[in-house]
């Protein structure tokens, strides 16, 4: 126990409204008496008290393990530390991929709203770099700043990553930020300002982290779902958002009602990547500048699901969660046989090539293949070596740089990742090492 | 109102008199209100003596003890009625106290703000430090206690330790 410790310790023992509170003769009589005048409901009790262990036993247990084969894009510089097995129906990807895509709505609604789209030519200015690097040296500064997307306005011109899919990330990034990088876009991408953000924080405070209050009940819950969408690292699952977010930058035709989004039957095929066949129609407040991806599909079943209802959200996050428990959300048992190593510009970044001696954790990677990595820009949850802990830390990595979402705390930040060291350093730190 | 567990044999009434303050000390530092940590504590005796025969002896009955407080805690902040109802604020007693010593006041703002950082630690987070530094239960015990693998404990911990220093950086 350091001094902290001691400093923790010894002003949670001193609350002050502690004092005094401690078990009297009324509170034992009273107990007792409530005991034996809970009789006739024990059963009933009985019933909750396993209810409730069960709900943790639940939350616990990484459930079902894989039958998939891995994805053939195996010039993969990167190796999936494991594969779940196929659960999305066409439905079960809408309705995740829309609520996400709908909070990216809400953002660059009020982007547009806020401050217009400006789209300006990708910069060639040879500071971008820079400017990341800056980012990564500030990774010490305080919490309130690191929230800023250091970095999102800044693009390297060499990358081959999609400008339009990284805005999508960008954007929803901001979202869980509460605030986004300053103003400068590049080719099609789109960044938010500062005051753009706030507007939308007021506007809609769901999907926003502000700096004094950064885990309310309904924030978290949206970072919950947030934090399992990432998890599930399925390209086809965020492949509709990304398809949403290119039509909003490439000002396709607006769909009618904000916020809302049309959700594919049932019977409708998954959106196979590259396919562009998700479901996902985003709008703007102002219904312009906005577009939808129309489903190819079926779409007799379609559904309006309001992303502004309360109601209807929890059911959709309520739904999301129950799917990731009946299917298995987490590692499986098998994780820990296969070896994840990462690679950025060709290099392989320190410390990722898996070895409980030297390395305390372990990467999964969602996509397998330097296409992914450059194209999709693979995601990557953290546990520990013995497969336990989640977290709650997902890494984005692009080729020039990487973006770590921190949900249990609602922080993003941006790293340059050009030596690699520095994406292995901000993880050994997020773990404590 | 008496079980016998692989050789041991618990009385209710024993348990309440034993690991009362336990249990209300805990339930209050979830809940932070008096009143609603002694109906939480009533609420976790009457569980816990109608489900004494499940206990298995896995871990100490003090533990399964704080383990039934915390579930039943986390239902009462879950519940629709604590979501939608403000606690009147309780009259902030130590506010009408003298502090003649310059020392023992900046201590006691300094322990305020720790609390404060430790409340506004996100649940999961909240929890487990006030298990492991307020109740100084173990990792393994907080693991058994909070239902979570000790992995998780650890690196909550350590997430934990680290936002809050980042938080009273330049107060302590």
């Amino acid at each position: 126990m350091d001094d902290f410790d001691r400093l923790l310790k010894d002003a949670l023992d001193s609350d002050i409204d502690l004092e005094g509170l401690t078990v009297d003769e009324d509170l034992v009589a009273s107990t007792l008496k409530a005991i034996d005048e809970a009789a006739p409901r024990k059963e009933e009790i009985r019933a909750e008290f396993d209810q409730e262990f069960a709900a943790v036993a639940a939350e616990e247990v990484a459930t079902e393990t894989v039958s998939e084969e891995v994805p053939e894009e195996a010039t993969a510089v990167v190796t999936p530390m494991y594969k779940k097995e196929r659960f999305f129906t066409g439905r079960r990807i809408a309705t995740i991929a829309g609520v996400v895509a709908g909070i990216a709505a809400v953002v660059v609604g009020a982007i547009f709203l806020g401050s217009g789209m400006n789209l300006t030519k990708k910069s060639e200015d040879a500071s971008t770099t820079t400017a990341m690097s800056t980012a990564t040296e500030d990774r010490t500064e305080s919490a309130a700043e690191s929230y800023e997307m250091k970095g999102a306005a800044v693009y390297d011109t060499e990358a081959p990553a999609s400008p339009v899919e990284s805005a999508a990330f960008d954007v929803g990034a901001a979202g869980m930020a509460g605030s986004a990088g300053s103003g400068g876009m590049g080719n099609g991408r789109i960044a938010a300002d500062g005051a753009a953000a706030d507007a939308a924080s007021e506007e809609d405070g769901l999907y926003y982290f502000d700096d004094d209050e950064y885990y309310i009940d309904q924030k978290a819950e949206t970072s919950d779902l947030l934090n399992n969408v990432f998890m599930l690292g399925d390209k086809d699952l965020y492949k509709p958002i990304l398809d949403a977010v290119r039509a909003v930058a490439e000002g396709e035709p607006e769909v009618s009602n904000p916020m809302q989004y049309s959700a594919e039957s049932e019977e409708a095929e998954e959106p196979a990547a590259g396919d562009g066949d998700g479901s996902v129609g985003v709008t703007a407040n102002d219904g312009s500048s906005m577009a939808a991806v129309e489903p190819e599909a079926d779409e007799a079943e379609e559904e309006e699901f309001d992303i502004n209802d309360p109601v209807q959200l929890k059911e959709a996050l309520e739904e999301s969660q129950q799917m990731l428990k009946e299917t298995g959300g987490g590692p499986s048992d098998k994780a820990t046989e296969v070896i994840g190593s990462i690679e950025v510009n060709g290099e392989t970044v320190p410390d990722f090539e898996y070895s409980p001696e030297k390395n305390p954790f372990w990467v999964e990677i969602g996509d397998a293949s330097d296409e992914a990595l450059s194209e999709y820009s693979p995601l990557i949850v953290i546990y520990d070596q013995d497969n336990e802990a989640d977290f709650d830390v997902c890494v984005q990595v692009y080729t020039d740089r990487c973006v770590v979402y921190d949900f249990a705390f609602g922080t993003t930040t941006t790293y340059s990742v050009t030596d690699g060291q520095a994406l292995a350093d901000t993880l050994r730190e997020i773990v404590g090492q | 109102m008496v079980t016998e567990t692989e050789n041991t044999v618990y009385d209710i009434e024993t348990l309440v008199r034993e690991y009362g303050n336990d249990v209300l000390r805990t339930a209050y530092s979830f809940v932070r209100d008096r009143e609603a940590a002694k109906d939480l504590f009533q609420e976790t005796f009457i569980k816990a003596n109608y489900n004494l025969d499940k206990f298995r002896g896995d871990s100490s009955i003090k533990t399964w003890l704080i383990r039934i407080t915390v579930n039943v805690c986390k239902d009462y902040l879950k519940s629709a009625y604590q979501k939608n109802v403000v606690p009147m604020t309780q009259v902030e007693e130590d506010s009408l106290r003298v502090e003649d010593d310059h020392e023992q006041i900046e201590n006691a703002d300094r322990d305020e703000q720790i609390r404060r950082a430790v409340n506004s630690l996100p649940e999961n987070y909240r929890e487990v430090v006030l298990c492991v530094y307020f109740r100084e239960m173990s990792v393994a015990d907080t693991s058994a206690a909070l239902g979570v693998p000790e992995g998780t404990v650890k690196s909550r911990l350590a997430r934990a330790r680290e936002v809050l220093k980042s938080k009273l950086e330049g107060r302590l």
